[in-house]
């Protein structure tokens, strides 16, 4: 098989990333790697939310998540956009909320994945865009 | 609820950190500060509820050239056409602005009631998940009740994803400032007013408990004028608290002068309706703002002291029993016990001055001498089992002090340390239900003058009414008549 084939056949395999969350469909991104990530001994991933609608009537909390190779996922937050009202890249800044992450994890190709729960029942209008997910070094970390 | 397996751990680790009683030695101070309190522990016709529902209610009826009136207050914060206004979310001043915007309610308040001695409450929702009783009755003696909102979810009930043991634990461990607190905002190169807006990214701490709880309140909580609800400065309260705490364990403060010297130019009022203007650095020690939250004893808790303890009661759980265990180094007391009708009660001496050296050895220096492994306790702590409750409608309240036996039964006496509830605890097998209960900070609040420790459990329905004990009294007793209760200091 051709390097080029096998590079195909890999890439069809993979995950397909999402920057869109709503209650019917999680994002799911891969987080850019910051240069001092590996060397972190605390490192620190950030999700960054560009635009968000809220579901009318109801609430709405992010579910973060880190999915690894090995197939596991590990719930990282459960995090509430405040005040809860609509936004988007050209009426606000963006959001960004961060967590720490297993070191181990990324050895292990780690993927984020951004759920979107609501109380109550179906909000068809409901999104959250993640703009980035990025992992490296925690606040004044130096390596 | 929590099943039998959970409530030993869950209790332990929950402790009982509710700050109770007198301090001893404040008597000696010629005005002691205001103590800002659990909105839970205060009686609805306590004179800080009261003081409380008067200022609200001043504030709310203020007309035009009264002063600054309950709306102008919320503006400040934001409102529901313009979102937020001055206050900072997402950042790293999140939380001295925050901590300076309640000071000046508390401040206000004080002034417009005559009450000086007034100390803003808060409402601890990891302990207590519900809507605090004082803001969810629409009248209160017979009046319209200003802290209620109708539009709140009054019936909500804060679920573990948002403020239980594993988020506060993660809230607590963080060791960096802007991990705990919110960062910076990104580039931030100055104290120009405009980075007080700026967008960093938000700890543990604002965007899951903080966040979450606004949203999930309802009516004015989820939006930029959230401090229309009286409700907001229980919460924030709370928030300013947990700083509080943060840094009594140990958790230092940014020393950027990014951070500590921006000013906040005029967002408050001061008592007369005058603009006021914190930086950081104006609100780094809360007693000099005048209130405290308790003792802060817990700085730079001696890592070992805390080690040894905790190995001591991995033993005791393996044991199962501590009289079974018996660590090197633990004392455990010999006590009295009696069951009568729904109460269990038992009482033991300490070894002389062992309970002070507990109180105070977690915070010992490395510096001073060793101390023997008897000596090197720090925490004091009730195992109680073979609880038997009938079925989940049944709690168990724990009370216990020191020198006096704890009579009462209500859960706003001082005595209280916490409740215990079951979940699925009838379908379990022999042996009842445990728990372990840490009374270290609860008994280190209370006068010492002995060392005898009387640790008292009442049985009784679940929510405490009245109506459903009747035909049910002897089911509830069952509870605890096979109780029993070691205490161990490690």
């Amino acid at each position: 098989m051709s390097a080029s084939l096998l590079a195909l056949l890999l890439l069809a395999a993979a995950p397909a990333e999402s920057h869109l969350a709503t209650p019917a469909s999680p994002a799911l991104l891969r987080p850019v790697m910051d240069a001092g990530a590996r060397c972190s001994a605390n490192p620190q991933l950030t999700v960054v939310l560009s635009a968000f609608t809220p579901p009318r009537g109801s609430h709405a909390t992010l579910v973060v998540s880190l999915r690894t190779g090995d197939g596991r996922t590990t719930e990282l937050g459960h995090v509430g956009v405040y005040p809860e009202r609509a936004f988007s890249a050209s009426t606000a800044q963006p959001m960004r909320f961060g967590f720490a992450v297993p070191r181990r994890a990324l050895a292990l190709d780690p993927m984020i994945v951004v759920a979107m729960t609501i109380d109550g029942g179906p909000a068809p209008d409901a999104r959250a865009v993640i703009a980035e997910a990025r992992i490296g070094l925690a606040p004044q970390e130096r390596c | 609820m929590i099943t039998r397996r959970e409530t030993l751990h869950r209790l332990f680790l929950g402790g009982a950190a509710v700050f109770v009683g007198t301090v001893p030695g404040v008597k000696a101070l010629a005005a002691p500060l205001p103590r800002r309190q659990e909105i839970n522990g205060l009686a609805l016709n306590s004179a800080t509820v009261q003081t409380l529902r008067d200022g609200v209610r001043i504030l709310k009826n203020r007309l035009p050239g009264q002063g600054p009136s309950w709306t102008d207050f919320s503006n400040i914060h934001g409102t529901a056409a313009g979102g937020f206004n001055k206050c900072p979310h997402g950042n790293w001043y999140f939380l001295p602005w925050h901590r300076a915007f309640l000071l000046s309610y508390e401040r206000m308040i004080r002034a417009v009631t005559g009450n000086s001695a007034f100390a803003m409450p808060y409402w601890d929702w990891a302990a207590n998940r519900t809507v605090p009783q004082a803001f969810k009755d629409a009248t209160y003696n017979g009046q319209t009740n200003p802290l209620y909102v109708a539009a709140r979810h009054n019936n909500y009930s804060i679920p573990d994803i948002y403020s239980g043991p594993t988020v506060m634990a993660n809230v607590y461990s963080q060791t960096n400032f802007e991990l705990f607190a919110s960062s910076r905002p990104m580039g931030q190169n100055n104290t120009n007013q405009s980075w007080i807006q700026g967008s960093g990214t938000q700890g543990t701490l604002e965007a899951t408990p903080h966040n979450n709880i606004h949203n999930k309140l309802g009516g004015y909580m989820p939006d930029g004028n959230s401090p229309m609800d009286p409700i907001f400065l229980m919460h924030h309260g709370n928030i300013d608290r947990i700083w509080w705490s943060w840094n009594c364990r140990g958790g230092v403060n940014s020393t950027d002068p990014l951070w500590r010297d921006m000013p906040f130019t005029n967002n408050y009022y001061n008592p007369n309706g005058s603009w006021a203007t914190y930086r950081p650095s104006d609100l780094l020690s809360i007693s000099t703002l005048g209130y405290t939250y308790g003792l802060c004893l817990v700085r730079r808790p001696y890592i070992p002291m805390r080690e040894l303890a905790n190995a001591r009661l991995i033993d005791i759980f393996r044991a199962g029993r501590a009289r079974l265990a018996r660590p090197a180094g633990a004392q455990l007391l010999q006590l009295r016990s009696r069951a009568n009708g729904a109460e269990f009660e038992a009482v033991g001496d300490a070894a002389p001055g062992s309970l002070r050296s507990a109180f105070s050895n977690l915070s010992r220096s490395p510096a001073l001498p060793r101390l023997t492994p008897a000596q090197s306790v720090s925490q004091v702590v009730a195992l109680i089992h073979n609880l038997t409750p009938p079925d989940d409608d049944v709690e168990v309240l724990v009370f216990a002090g020191i020198g006096r036996r704890p009579s009462a039964n209500d859960p706003r006496d001082p005595s209280f340390v916490t409740s215990i509830g079951f979940f699925g605890a009838h379908a379990h097998g022999h042996g009842g239900v445990s728990a372990s209960i840490d009374l270290t900070e609860h008994l280190r609040t209370m006068p010492a003058g002995t060392d005898q420790i009387h640790v008292r459990l009442v049985a009784r329905p679940a929510g405490g009414g009245e109506s459903s004990l009747r035909g049910r009294a002897r089911a509830v007793q069952q509870t605890v008549t096979q109780a029993e209760v070691e205490v161990v200091i490690v």
